[in-house]
């Protein structure tokens, strides 16, 4: 850390003092005009904001709930991290911690299917019993997620506190739980609610040694794959109790809304200035439409593959596929990867400013070298989540 | 614990915060230039890091720090998070807090991308309407997507970041709450003391 620092400080000095030239330049160069055009942008913005989504909670319970919160940090900088770090040491492979994370959230199906349909969401529902049943048989007990991988069925999280929360029932006061975290009275009802639909809850209840030690796994296990995130974030903020809570208004505000998944349920706003409202949708990357070509970079496809590069090469191959934008970056890609020794590009397909492509690798029967291998793309810049496994 | 979720969402925030530069404005729609910074800084981090949990050499921060200040909207950020607080202080102050916020903002989006381990961005689409856009990205782990929004302004052609929304929790309001509990109860100037602990601080630890 120290050696670094020292490298960092020459560049830094500079930094620093490019961005102070910057910023006391600024000022004096910006015009009057400028700067009023810009307080009233910013009148604009707010007002929006305070129309849109009036995002506060009460919290007269401040004084008890900050004490539920530092116990809860306690617990986890104390008990939960550590356990969690040894825990991530036995179980070092993520994907293996991936997994028991898809099982237990296939385990809360129920909930899910359950809400969907009481928000009257009966596609979402349809989706989540299909993506239970799918990933119950063909995906072992939940443990693969082929639902979302292979059938591409979206997940619609729904629970009780946002049903009630679709049905105007507002968040009443802001409640911090020891060991359960934040929450509010709405949402402790809904909690309470969907823990009756969970087959965990119902294995501790009943006394059973395996419902307590699967509840530990689970919450082990969700720690164990987000180690550092609280850290970042309480790192971040200027009074972590504050942070927390309002994080948590905004995110419960957003779920009950639907709108976490696109620009459009978040508007650009009214404002004063007029203007048509334009939509744009990015072209996704669909992989299922790869073309095989004889050499890489080179025009005619010669084979169109059906489900997704993994079709294409032999078994015991990994295979890659990029997406990139750029002519070049294929290229600079495709070079990398010949330094590597790695030759066969055995794939590509272009669609206007898009380009997919894929590469085999020899992943062999050991996974530990499939792993590694798999690194060394990743490295090379291949997008790790692009990885197909055959 | 905590709606981890939340946590993690806000943190890759300054993830996909990133970058632009290079983008040098091949087009003025707000979601190419969002994606030429971010693909920029990706770049960078990924043809420098020696492995996933590696650290970026030091003379790389200048690069992505360039092409974050020249994305985001600094002034306009500060002013969202002071709201009507903006408005009590005077012009020096005002230049001092944009400085102190955004080198807030720099340290903990830097510290994110040292920590990037393969999450890929895949934007998604983008809403225009006079000078304001927002446009809507994931960032996808292991399979699990977190959706980060952007909301920029057009200022001379090149649209700028003035909040950045992940999984629903918007990053200026966030800042807000905050500053609000600590000016009603420690003024205008507690709140800059608080400011430069934490950065000062961050410089120690380096």
């Amino acid at each position: 850390m120290r050696k670094l620092w020292d490298e960092l400080s020459t560049a830094w000095v500079l930094l620093l003092a490019l961005v102070i030239f910057q910023l006391s330049a600024a000022p004096a160069v910006k015009a009057l005009d400028e700067d009023s055009a810009d307080d009233a942008w910013v009148e604009d913005v707010l007002e929006v904001q305070a129309v849109e989504n009036n995002v506060t909670i009460a919290d007269p319970l401040e004084p008890l709930n900050r004490v539920f919160f530092v116990f809860n940090d306690k617990l986890y900088f104390w008990l939960l991290k550590p356990v969690a770090t040894g825990y991530k040491a036995v179980f070092s492979d993520e994907d293996v911690r991936m997994c028991f994370s898809n099982a237990f959230h296939n385990l809360l199906a129920p909930v899910r299917v359950v809400n969907n349909v009481l928000q009257g969401k009966m596609v979402g529902a349809g989706t989540e019993l299909a993506a239970f049943v799918i990933n119950s048989t063909v995906g072992i007990v939940g443990l693969a997620d082929p639902a979302h991988k292979e059938f591409g069925l979206a997940v619609s999280d729904e629970d009780f506190g946002q049903t009630l929360g679709s049905y105007g029932i507002g968040n009443g006061i802001y409640v911090c739980w020891p060991f359960l975290g934040p929450s509010s009275l709405r949402d402790t009802v809904g909690t309470v609610g969907d823990a009756m639909l969970d087959p965990l809850f119902y294995l501790s209840a009943s006394g059973e040694t395996a419902g307590y030690a699967l509840q530990g796994d689970k919450q082990v296990n969700k720690v164990s794959l987000n180690i550092g995130e609280y850290e970042r974030f309480k790192e971040a903020s200027f009074d972590p109790y504050v942070a927390v809570r309002n994080a948590y208004v905004q995110h419960r505000r957003s779920k009950v809304r639907d709108e976490i998944d696109g620009a459009v349920s978040y508007g650009v706003g009214q404002g004063k200035k007029g203007g048509e409202k334009e939509i744009v949708k990015a072209t996704p990357p669909r992989s299922a439409e790869i073309v095989v070509i004889d050499a890489p970079l080179k025009k005619k496809p010669v084979k169109k593959v059906s489900q997704s590069a993994a079709d294409i090469v032999a078994p015991g191959y990994y295979v890659l596929v990029g997406v990139y934008r750029e002519p070049a970056n294929i290229e600079q890609q495709k070079n990398r990867l010949n330094g590597a020794g790695i030759k066969s590009v055995v794939a590509q397909y272009r669609r206007s400013d898009y380009a997919f492509y894929g590469v085999e690798v020899p992943g062999g029967g050991d996974f530990v070298t499939a792993k590694q291998r798999e690194n060394e793309l990743v490295v090379a810049g291949f997008p790790a989540t692009m990885v197909v496994r055959h | 614990m905590i709606r981890a979720k939340v946590v993690i969402t806000l943190m890759s925030i300054y993830l996909v915060a990133a970058g632009m530069s290079v983008a040098t404005a091949a087009t003025s729609e707000p979601m190419d230039q969002m994606k030429a910074s971010v693909d920029a800084i990706l770049n960078i981090v990924r043809e420098n890091k020696v492995n996933m949990h590696g650290e970026l050499a030091g003379s790389l921060r200048k690069q992505i720090v360039d092409i974050v200040y020249d994305r985001f909207d600094f002034r306009a950020m500060s002013q969202l998070a002071l709201a009507k607080n903006w408005k009590t202080i005077n012009t020096k102050e005002q230049d001092h807090f944009v400085f102190l916020f955004a080198k807030l903002l720099e340290n903990t989006y830097y510290d994110r991308i040292n920590s990037y381990s393969g999450e890929e961005v895949v934007f998604k689409e983008q809403q225009k309407k006079a000078d304001k856009a927002v446009v809507s990205s994931v960032v996808v782990r292991n399979n699990v997507e977190t959706p980060v929004v952007y909301k920029l302004r057009s200022k001379n052609d090149k649209w700028l970041v003035y909040d950045v929304i992940i999984e629903g929790v918007s990053l200026v309001r966030n800042y807000r709450t905050q500053f609000d509990s600590i000016i009603e109860k420690e003024k205008y100037p507690g709140l800059v003391k608080r400011l430069e602990e934490k950065i000062d601080k961050k410089e120690v630890d380096k």
